[in-house]
């Protein structure tokens, strides 16, 4: 079972649950590149973490990824994460360039 | 007490892994930040045996260190000599986002989060070492 769920639109979300471990987020990377290529339709992209227990830097990394390619116009925010979850994002210098939120408001 | 495991190494057996690991190390720490912590590093470092090292598998330990109050991680395999260790990218957790390298965030986080760790290559195995004191901030 794929551990996100995507829907692409001007507010395009992601939804991450369970454990995106370096055996996962390869798959997840790639999804992130197709979502890319439409990146003219994307005004937002909400990672909903709620159900994510956790990540590791090769999911981080998608993230990571997905902000760059989508540029600085695009916001992206990470929705309903755990202390563990944004301790992580915390560690690596990523929560600043995150819209960090208990649930979605745009 | 020591406590071992031996795997494949493949990407693919990596739940399992951290499913020991948590297992494990959740018997001496109880806080949920360090937890993950622990068990984060020790997936990086895994990663980096299953991606560099050509080792057909891999194997890793725990011991409680009770004079220390501190954890002790082992990692062992067969491979070519790879020292983990090396190559740290001097992630620059302060720089914008176009700056950001995409890689070299398994070698920081690790490097961030153990207190002690040491490298050595011996009797044909790669032996990567890593110390967690328990102080208060940790359990």
């Amino acid at each position: 079972m794929a551990n996100y769920v995507m829907e692409i639109g001007e507010v395009t979300k992601v939804k991450l649950h369970g454990h995106i471990d370096a055996s996962i987020a390869p798959a997840l990377m790639e999804e992130l590149k197709t979502l890319i290529a439409r990146k003219s339709e994307i005004k937002k992209l909400v990672f909903y973490a709620d159900e994510l227990e956790y990540i590791a830097s090769a999911g981080i990394r998608s993230v990571v990824f997905a902000k760059q390619k989508l540029g600085a116009n695009v916001e992206v925010f990470l929705v309903g994460a755990s202390e563990t979850i944004i301790d992580v994002f915390k560690m690596t210098g990523i929560i600043k360039f995150l819209t960090v939120q208990d649930k979605f408001e745009e | 007490m020591l406590k071992n495991w031996t795997f494949p190494a493949e990407r693919k057996f990596l739940p399992q892994m951290l499913t020991e690991i948590e297992g494990e190390i959740s018997k001496y720490i109880s806080n949920n930040i360090w937890l993950n912590r622990l068990k984060l590093c020790s997936e990086e470092i895994l990663v980096n045996i299953i991606d560099y090292s050509g080792s057909k598998t891999l194997g890793f330990s725990f011991e409680f260190l009770e004079n220390e109050n501190a954890l002790r991680f082992e990692f062992i395999d067969e491979g070519t000599p790879y020292n983990p260790l090396e190559n740290d990218n001097e992630v620059d957790i302060e720089a914008e986002m176009d700056e950001r390298s995409i890689g070299g965030l398994g070698i920081f986080l690790y490097t961030t989060i153990m207190d002690k760790m040491a490298y050595r290559y011996e009797n044909g195995k790669n032996i990567l070492t890593a110390i967690k004191n328990l102080g208060e901030a940790v359990n």
